[in-house]
């Protein structure tokens, strides 16, 4: 499997898919108007034609030419590692961060970061801790803006 | 003419207001700093720095994004010139001399003359600036949505066609930011579209927050590689940041041709401060009567490209105000983001609000003066920022990247869809598709529908509407025309690797 024809299928099947969803959408109630599907049909079009060019190009390399992709998983295990716990890290932050409040829940992410890369206990604790407080001071009490108050804001109402 | 004057005048009064001159400064410095880190280019620095703009009224805050966008054009070269790592991809070239001339013990040299190149570039793309966006927005007045739709269509096209890369993935990459753009109600039916019966994706996917995704928190999935294997940096063997009066009038010649050069290439939606400084050094290369030290340390390699990059952005910002489509990544994000504050570039802008527009453009002047100011004499204080390790760097811009995106919305969905941006964004890269198409077709997608739709209730349902009229056809032919220049220059290529 080539990087071409990884990305022609992915041309294949989502522009497809694409074109298909937009074709059982309704047609245009008001009298003037083209409608909701003609671009996004016309745009699946163009996905699913350049997918099948990748495609057929790359079918009518001879075998030498070529040149297989992969990921990389056994080589850069531990990069593809630590994007995992970043994508695990960003979602749980996004859940945890209305109920836990911003202080807390962005002091778990960065505790989760920092000791993902750096082995310094002190330097993470540092960053993880300083981090939330400072922004929070900045963008909470400076400029205003408001920020999830969570549990901590019912213990301490009146920061 | 007397028209440019009046209106710079009425610029310069909006600029030099104690606020936004204070902003100029700030917005230069941060994105001065920006643009010096590896990893944090001046996309993601002005998508992560927008909350702060949220305060402030359009003017000051469109002042304040084209200071960062700016600064970050200046901060770029230090990482390129100190450790050989640039900070964006159109300080690239800035490596191949600027770090040799480091090596010979010219650092000091080397960051004046790139400080000085750099406001070269931008003081002659400036002027240019003023001079063709009044003509070119009165045009842009006269488009119908037939002539807008051809003209995005143009500029979708010739970032594809333009820029490196595989067409096909480029045209794909163009789909995959369409579709995108249209999931959510549809402004003209009121139908949901492809929203698979999620709420939060009612009101579609916020472009910032695939910004953020795409740009910063992809950045950083790259740079989980090279976290831990950290280059050393000595400042102490700087010497003075000056740049002698011989040294300068051996540039003058590749800053004067070079300048031109890269604001013609700004302007082209595609093509942006890489290709143009890639440009100018294959320029300076071919005209020096020593090409032999290239490479290793000449002065002209580096004042050259400098100034093409200024005066590039310049450049890129011409269709931006004028016309409202961003040919970069970069000025993508500042169009999104100053849709956010309800300002639409444009010629209704120039019509309009011309304060705010010749205000920015007013400001932009002065800022260049402030960041010579600032590289010059901070240079040495700034360029210690480039010890920071990575693995302090990549937590904060993580912190910083998603503080940002929960101040686009308020909305913690965002986060999970900033990681699936980035997620995706990483698989794209590593696919090499490109992913300016993608980004363009995203922001523009509403405004290319909603001209076609326009332009095909008024011509009744006829296709062939949009070749009818002269400019519409123009633009169209124009577009096929990069096609064809695209496919001419890849068999030229492809014949001459046999």
């Amino acid at each position: 499997m080539t990087k071409d024809m990884i990305v022609g299928l992915l041309g294949l099947f989502l522009g497809g898919g694409y074109a298909l969803m937009a074709w059982m959408l309704p047609m245009s109630a008001v009298q003037d108007d083209v409608g909701p599907r003609l671009f996004p049909l016309i745009v699946g079009g163009v996905a699913f034609l350049a997918g099948l060019v990748l495609v057929l190009r790359e079918r009518a390399l001879p075998r030498e030419n070529r040149k297989p992709f992969s990921f990389g998983f056994r080589e850069e295990f531990s990069v593809y590692v630590k994007i995992a716990t970043t994508v695990v890290a960003g979602i749980a932050y996004g859940m945890l961060l209305e109920p836990l409040g911003y202080v807390l829940a962005t002091l778990g992410f960065m505790l989760l970061l920092t000791f993902l890369v750096s082995s310094k206990t002190v330097q993470n604790l540092v960053i993880s801790f300083a981090f939330p407080l400072v922004t929070y001071v900045i963008f909470s009490n400076l400029l205003n803006l408001s920020l999830p108050r969570g549990i901590l804001g019912e213990i301490f109402p009146y920061f | 003419m007397d028209e440019i004057f009046a209106n710079l005048a009425i610029g310069f009064s909006t600029a030099l207001t104690p606020m936004n001159l204070m902003w100029v400064v700030i917005g230069g410095f941060l994105g001065t700093v920006i643009g010096m880190l590896p990893g944090l280019g001046p996309a993601t620095g002005v998508a992560i720095l927008i909350p702060i703009s949220y305060s402030m009224d359009p003017t000051t805050a469109l002042v304040t994004m084209c200071a960062i966008y700016y600064g970050a054009m200046f901060g770029g070269s230090r990482a390129s010139i100190m450790i050989n790592t640039p900070g964006d991809a159109s300080a690239i070239v800035t490596c191949f001399d600027g770090y040799p001339m480091t090596k010979n013990g010219e650092a000091g040299k080397a960051l004046g003359i790139s400080a000085i190149a750099s406001f070269f570039g931008g003081m002659v793309g400036m002027i240019f600036l003023v001079f063709f966006t009044l003509p070119v927005a009165k045009m842009a007045l006269k488009f119908g949505p037939g002539e807008m739709f051809s003209l995005l269509i143009l500029a979708l096209t010739a970032t594809v066609t333009l820029a490196q890369g595989n067409l096909m993935k480029g045209f794909f990459a163009m789909a995959l930011g369409f579709m995108i753009g249209t999931m959510g109600i549809d402004p003209q039916s009121g139908i949901f579209r492809f929203t698979f019966g999620v709420e939060a994706l009612q009101e579609g996917v916020d472009f910032l927050v695939a910004m953020i995704g795409l740009y910063a928190v992809a950045e950083v999935f790259k740079n989980y590689r090279t976290v831990g294997k950290e280059i050393s940096l000595d400042t102490s063997t700087i010497g003075k940041v000056w740049v002698s009066w011989k040294d300068f009038k051996q540039c003058l010649g590749s800053m004067i041709r070079s300048s031109p050069l890269g604001f013609v290439v700004g302007v082209l939606p595609g093509m942006g401060g890489t290709v143009a400084t890639f440009m100018s050094y294959a320029m300076e290369k071919g005209l020096s009567k020593n090409p032999e030290k290239f490479g290793k340390g000449a002065i002209e390699g580096v004042a050259g490209p400098e100034a093409a990059n200024n005066a590039s952005s310049c450049g890129a910002l011409v269709p931006l105000l004028t016309l409202g489509i961003p040919g970069s990544g970069t000025t993508a994000v500042m169009l999104g983001a100053l849709m956010m504050l309800g300002v639409r570039p444009g010629p209704i802008l120039f019509q309009m609000h011309p304060e705010i527009a010749w205000g920015v453009i007013a400001s932009m002047m002065i800022g260049n003066v402030v960041l010579l100011l600032i590289n010059m004499p901070l240079a040495i204080p700034l360029v210690q920022l480039l010890k920071i390790p990575t693995r302090i760097m990549l937590p904060l811009i993580l912190g910083m990247a998603f503080m940002g995106t929960y101040f686009l919305n308020y909305s913690s969905f965002d986060f999970v869809l900033v990681t699936l941006f980035a997620l995706g964004g990483f698989l794209l890269m590593k696919l090499e598709v490109p992913l300016p198409p993608l980004v363009l077709a995203l922001i523009l997608g509403e405004t290319v529908e909603l001209n076609f739709r326009n332009a095909m209730t008024i011509s009744g349902g006829n296709l062939m509407f949009f070749l009818e009229r002269p400019l519409s056809a123009t633009f169209l032919g124009l577009a096929a025309l990069s096609l064809v220049y695209f496919l001419w220059k890849n068999r030229k290529e492809s014949l001459r690797s046999r």
